[in-house]
């Protein structure tokens, strides 16, 4: 790379690629080197030429020589001991940064009495955020979990990152523009978008990105239908970006360290992409276009970057001042959840972090949704040996009969035929096929495949359980399987009446998710006991130096 | 082998707490992790250290996060985790801090304890002492200048105790201990390399020393101070150091 110029204004220059000088080497390294032909008397200089720029540039030695960079950035990071890096190279983590010097803003979140954690948000970010139709508090948080989760890209490189999915349940609701705001606040420039058309061109425009542009995010915007793409699912996670260079055998590779997001409306993803994501809902009842922003969102990032990134980084901040406490999130992306939950727990809004995934993933999930529809298919087309009904439900009993679309005449029965319960995947196929589930891929494929087809699917779902609305009730069916004779696989559904839990249960909880510490008895713990205890020695000790 | 990389490690598992002994010039001093129930180990005076993250230069706003402490006396010293350096704080509410750069030392502590104790507290009464104060006055009194950037630790463990200090060590993989604790926040004392231990306990121990020395020569100053223009008498001397300290350390502090 050619490094031009340094601070907030300098930049970045491929100069080669796998040893391979590109076309514009020779003219940069002008900027270094001339060639002088003659004697001491009589010499003419010229630039270099591309032959002998294209042998320095393929020399093992030269390489050696020159000071590596792990990550370049455009604003200042948090390197790998979390040690804020503003502009220049800092060679102890090899990280290049262009840009602003930019100061942590110090930040302590303070809740008044029956106030939304949302309230406690640094202001910029919070007025940055504030006009957007979130569906829930938690689409709010996962906003702010993603520009904290752009900001911290470099620490989850060898560890991944999700994409962020920002789904719309109309189109004109702003899931463009959020995206815009997350490029502008990270990069300081509006991120380009990428259309997600066809396989091949996506790696080649994913390519171009990597290599020349000075944006962080990797921005699929508007994916219509379905978010089906092997590129997206064998990079997105991947620590290292691999994509080969149009026209050549060489490859162009970068850290991982990119924001991936999509923005979709009603969005549709396999389970494989959807467990990758994070979720981010906007919702808008009527017409959208009724709905405009009062501020300008946009303007408002583009202004007040170095503030929101400031805020974001004080965040961070008062995290590791509270000694880096880690999430109990669950997710894919185990650390980074374990991370951004930490960052977001200390900042009171732990509760709310990923609290959409179940409700997301229902909406979302194709692979959920035709679980659903199977489910569906079996509790209206009952087979004693594809349902058990367990005995006791949530405390009550349901029996078969009160299974309101049928099943077993005796739960009694049910249970004593828990033991014969199941398929193999195989006799699933006329039950998929009544159902019209896998249609696309079922309908084609020869009878013998089939089996196979409804086994992979079965195999990804075991143990997933999805809501099927059953008048009067809701009902819970969780596939299960067991091994039958010769370890053959069955395959049956788990029914469950759902119960929503007691009030009282839910009020115990306070408005940021944590327990009152006085209620749980903490004030006068083993700690406090001990701090209160009088040290022992009887006398105070003698502090009294004498001076003279 | 140099004295200050002599260090032995007495104990390491993650059952039992973590103990090891170091070495400066003579001077060796056996640090274990110092849990709540073993209550108050050290009497009227001790010395302690932080490390944190490392310190951002251009942002001297942020505090940056305490990472461990380190404390010692005449006879052991002790290893602190974030998780229990305020009760042993509060357990040695009544004992005198000596510290060297207190007001940063000061500032890390205030931090994990919150405001449930005030550390300013002990400043006020005059139970706080700092050797950088201490090294920079007794230099102006002797001296005539406050050796402004040569008043660091190491610096003045070299000048005052004629002892080497070395802080640019480097860890297994080549890393500067000094400045990498931050790779160590939120972990317990058990994970953290002996290396960087031994590197955290050796200060409290070069600070302990180097406060009794100085304590000796600013009183041996201050018994010649009979002879410098203003002095008084005795009791006028007592009395400015009751009210502002030795050499004024506590107003400068």
């Amino acid at each position: 790379m050619f490094e031009e110029g340094g601070g907030e204004t300098g930049s970045l220059t491929t100069l080669a690629v796998d040893y391979r000088a590109e076309a514009h080497a020779a003219a940069h390294l002008t900027n270094l080197l001339a060639v002088t032909t003659g004697n001491s008397e009589s010499f003419t200089q010229a630039s270099v030429p591309p032959r002998i720029a294209a042998s320095l540039l393929a020399s093992h030695s030269l390489r050696k020589l020159l000071p590596e960079v792990r990550l370049y950035c455009r604003r200042p990071v948090f390197d790998e001991d979390f040690g804020w890096k503003g502009p220049g190279y800092h060679e102890s983590s090899r990280l290049l940064i262009h840009g602003p010097q930019i100061a942590p803003v110090v930040y302590e979140p303070e809740f008044e009495a029956g106030a939304r954690a949302l309230e406690g948000l640094p202001p910029r970010l919070a007025q940055l955020l504030r006009e957007f139709a979130w569906r829930s508090d938690a689409d709010h948080v996962n906003a702010v979990a993603a520009l904290l989760t752009g900001l911290l890209c470099n620490h989850f490189v060898d560890e991944p990152h999700p994409i962020v999915v920002i789904d719309g349940n109309q189109s004109g609701i702003g899931k463009t523009l959020l995206g815009q705001i997350m490029g502008h606040v990270l990069d300081g420039i509006e991120p380009a978008r990428i259309s997600l058309a066809g396989e091949e061109e996506l790696e080649k425009k994913l390519c171009s990105h990597i290599r020349g542009s000075r944006s962080c995010m990797i921005f699929l915007d508007n994916v219509r239908d379905r978010m089906v793409s092997e590129v997206i699912e064998q990079n997105a996670l991947s620590p290292v970006l691999q994509f080969r260079v149009l026209g050549t055998s060489s490859f162009v590779e970068r850290p991982n360290s990119y924001l991936w997001v999509v923005t979709s409306n009603t969005t549709k993803a396999a389970s494989d992409v959807f467990t990758r994501g994070l979720p981010i809902r906007l919702s808008v009842e009527g017409d959208p276009k009724k709905r405009n922003f009062t501020g300008r969102p946009l303007a408002y990032a583009y202004e007040h970057r170095l503030e929101i990134l400031g805020e974001l980084a004080g965040m961070v901040h008062h995290w590791l001042l509270k000694g880096k406490p880690q999430g109990t999130h669950r997710h894919r992306c185990e650390y980074w959840a374990s991370v951004i939950g930490g960052i977001l727990g200390e900042a009171g809004l732990g509760a709310l972090f990923l609290g959409n995934l179940d409700e997301a993933a229902a909406e979302m999930d194709e692979d959920l949704n035709q679980l659903r529809a199977l489910a569906e298919y079996v509790l209206k087309n009952p087979q004693e040996k594809l349902i058990h009904w367990p005995k006791v439900v949530c405390d009550e009993p349901v029996s078969a009969n009160s299974g309101p679309l049928g099943g077993p005449k005796d739960p009694a029965d049910a249970v004593k035929g828990a033991t014969r319960l199941g398929l193999p995947a195989g006799e699933w196929v006329p039950v998929f096929e009544k159902a019209g589930i896998l249609t696309d891929k079922l309908g084609l494929a020869p009878s013998r495949s089939k089996a196979t087809i409804v086994g992979q699917f079965f195999s990804k779902m075991v143990d997933r359980s999805v809501t099927v609305d059953a008048e009067p009730q809701q009902l819970t069916s969780t596939l299960r399987k067991h091994l039958g004779r010769s370890n053959k696989k069955l395959f049956f559904f788990e029914v469950r009446a759902l119960k929503s839990p007691p009030v009282s249960e839910t009020e115990e909880v306070s408005g940021n998710g944590d327990p009152d510490p006085g209620a749980s008895g903490l004030a006068d713990g083993p700690e406090e006991q001990l701090l209160g205890t009088p040290a022992p020695g009887g006398n105070p000790p003698d502090h009294e130096l004498e001076w003279c | 082998m140099e004295p200050w990389n002599n260090v032995i490690p007495l104990s390491r598992s993650a059952a039992r707490p973590v103990a090891l002994e170091v070495q400066l010039g003579e001077y060796r001093r056996a640090f274990t992790e110092w849990t709540p129930d073993q209550g108050r180990v050290f009497q009227a005076f001790y010395a302690i250290d932080t490390e944190t993250t490392e310190i951002d230069r251009e942002n001297p706003q942020i505090v940056p996060a305490l990472v461990l402490a380190t404390a010692c006396d005449e006879t052991r010293g002790v290893l602190l985790s974030r998780n229990t350096l305020p009760a042993f704080l509060r357990i040695h509410h009544d004992s005198s801090l000596i510290c060297h750069n207190a007001a940063f030392d000061l500032k890390v502590m205030q931090q994990v304890i919150g405001k449930g104790q005030d550390l300013y507290e002990l400043v006020e009464l005059g139970r706080v002492w700092d050797t950088l104060v201490l090294r920079r006055l007794l230099s102006l009194a002797t001296q005539g200048h406050s050796a402004r950037g040569d008043s660091t630790l190491a610096a003045s463990v070299r000048d005052i105790l004629g002892l080497e200090l070395p802080k640019e060590t480097e860890d297994e993989q080549g890393k500067a201990i000094r400045t990498g604790f931050g790779r160590y926040l939120g972990r317990p004392l058990s994970e953290i390399p002996f290396d960087s231990l031994s590197y955290a306990a050796r200060d409290p121990l070069a600070t302990w020393l180097l406060f009794w020395k100085l304590y000796a020569q600013i009183k041996a100053a201050l018994r010649d101070s009979t002879q410098v223009w203003g002095y008084v008498n005795e009791s006028w001397l007592a009395d400015c150091i009751r009210r502002f300290g030795p050499l004024t350390h506590h107003v400068q502090l």
